[in-house]
């Protein structure tokens, strides 16, 4: 009896079944560095759920080389992410596990000054638990370890593993006058085996925000403040610095299909005897939506952005789509950048000016295909002006 | 912008005011900008350290491998790193 209504519930739960899946596959090949400066990528992966249940499966398949603009290591690696979530009442669990496969094994730097690796495979299985009840509380849990095979390359040691073990939590209530406040915490070790490296650093955050405030002039605004106190080293041994974080966020509706989305942000760093500036940001983004073709509208977006830290960076940039028929549209992107670089003969800031154009072509069932190219200007010694061609296809969602 | 700027912007928003926020700017950890950050996983690629994973979307930087040496933030095309 016990088995039927088993088997009963498995038929009832197969019928309710919903299967997407996807493909995607992208190119990008740069002038001033063919072949070498490759960096192409697919994906691949399916998504299937219940009505409390989702198991969604990613893969992907990388290929980068060393030659590109900004040094990089030769990589071509298989990576693989399985996650899987459950509902009931207001509990949700979440466990996963990614997996990486190096085909040619991976360069990587091994922490501190114990010189460079070669990476072979990685593993790291993880698990989140929560509890909600929604718009009053949540709870969650989480913890994540990686297990990465390495090989060293300037030592006696040869196979080492390298690990990394991070767990940690919050809890958030939303204030009945509809603020939030949230305290969480997060541990993280780094150990490699043989060479005695044995370091953690944790974090316990004290947060609190005003969500989405409506004023009558089409304004809502999102302000957060946060503190984080730090205990533990960066790689060179050095205190971390707690750190306070201040934000505002404010979108601004100019018209139906008219927006602008505003963006500041400042943190503040303390070291045992003084306070500094961190990072501030400051962004702007408009946008205007206009005519197209079905569910595909033309839209421009001019923005900028401005952000200063260690290193101070500028970005500027727009992008168009324009519905030409069903279906096809026209991509116009351009984009002025002026950042840090680790590119001989920059004297360490790079400028870059990106202007492009392509092609986009959607169809109903899923298949969606672009190519566009792309000029850069830069003000790199040898090679200041090149092309990049960008182009990929991809299946979405397939439904079974 | 200038520092007197922020600081008038901070006081402004009535969010805190720091009574001895002098000196240079801070060079401990970099910052991903979430609302920006679309997980494509350049800035996890490019790191020499394997200090970036993308985690749920959103590039976490661990402070404890990071060398500054701000590959990320060359290679973001989004500028959501800084």
């Amino acid at each position: 009896m016990k088995a039927i209504a088993i088997l009963f519930l498995l038929a009832a739960a197969s019928f309710a079944v919903n299967f997407e899946g996807y493909a995607q596959m992208h190119l990008v090949s740069d002038s001033i560095n063919y072949g070498g400066g490759l960096h192409n990528w697919g994906q691949a992966g399916f998504r299937m759920n219940g009505s409390s249940w989702d198991i969604v499966l990613d893969a992907n398949r990388v290929m980068s080389g060393e030659d590109a603009v900004i040094p990089r290591f030769y990589r071509n690696h298989l990576e693989a992410h399985l996650e899987s979530r459950v509902h009931f009442g207001g509990f949700t669990i979440n466990p996963e596990i990614q997996l990486a496969k190096d085909l040619d094994s991976a360069m990587v730097v091994l922490p501190l000054s114990l010189g460079e690796g070669y990476r072979n495979s990685a593993l790291r299985p993880g698990l989140s638990l929560g509890y909600s009840i929604p718009g009053v509380f949540e709870i969650r849990g989480s913890g994540k370890y990686w297990m990465k095979d390495v090989i060293a390359l300037d030592s006696d040691i040869d196979d080492t593993q390298w690990t990394d073990l991070c767990y940690g939590g919050d809890v958030l209530w939303h204030t009945p006058v509809g603020g939030y406040l949230a305290v969480g915490g997060i541990s993280h070790q780094t150990k490699l085996d043989g060479f005695e490296y044995d370091r953690s650093w944790s974090r316990v955050d004290i947060s609190a925000g005003y969500e989405p405030l409506k004023f009558p002039t089409m304004t809502f605004v999102t302000a957060e403040v946060e503190h984080s106190i730090y205990t533990g080293e960066d790689y060179t041994g050095l205190t971390i610095p707690n750190r306070f974080t201040a934000r505002l966020r404010a979108v601004q509706s100019v018209a139906r299909n008219v927006m602008f989305n505003i963006t500041f942000s400042q943190a503040a760093d303390f070291y045992n005897e003084e306070t500094r500036f961190g990072p501030f940001q400051s962004a702007i983004k408009g946008q205007y939506k206009f005519g197209g073709w079905g569910n595909v509208p033309s839209s421009i977006m001019i923005g900028g952005q401005l952000t200063e830290s260690a290193i101070t960076t500028r970005l500027g940039e727009l992008e168009g789509r324009i519905s030409i028929v069903s279906g096809l549209s026209a991509l116009v992107t351009g984009k002025l950048w002026y950042g840090p670089s680790s590119v001989e003969g920059t004297g360490g800031y790079r400028t870059r000016e990106i202007i492009g154009g392509g092609l986009e072509f959607r169809m109903n069932n899923g298949l969606n295909i672009y190519g566009i190219y792309e000029r850069e200007a830069s003000n790199l010694a040898p090679n200041d002006v090149w092309g990049r061609i960008r182009g990929g296809v991809g299946f979405y969602p397939a439904q079974f | 912008m200038t520092r007197s700027t922020k600081f008038l912007l901070l006081a402004v928003l009535g969010l805190l005011t720091f009574a001895a926020c002098d000196g240079p700017l801070a060079n401990a950890l970099l910052t991903v900008d979430t609302s920006r950050c679309v997980g494509c996983g350049e800035c996890e690629d490019v790191c020499p350290y394997d200090a970036i994973e993308v985690i749920d979307g959103d590039a976490v930087i661990d402070p404890g491998l990071c060398h500054q040496c701000n590959r990320c933030v060359e290679i973001c095309p989004e500028g959501a790193i800084f």
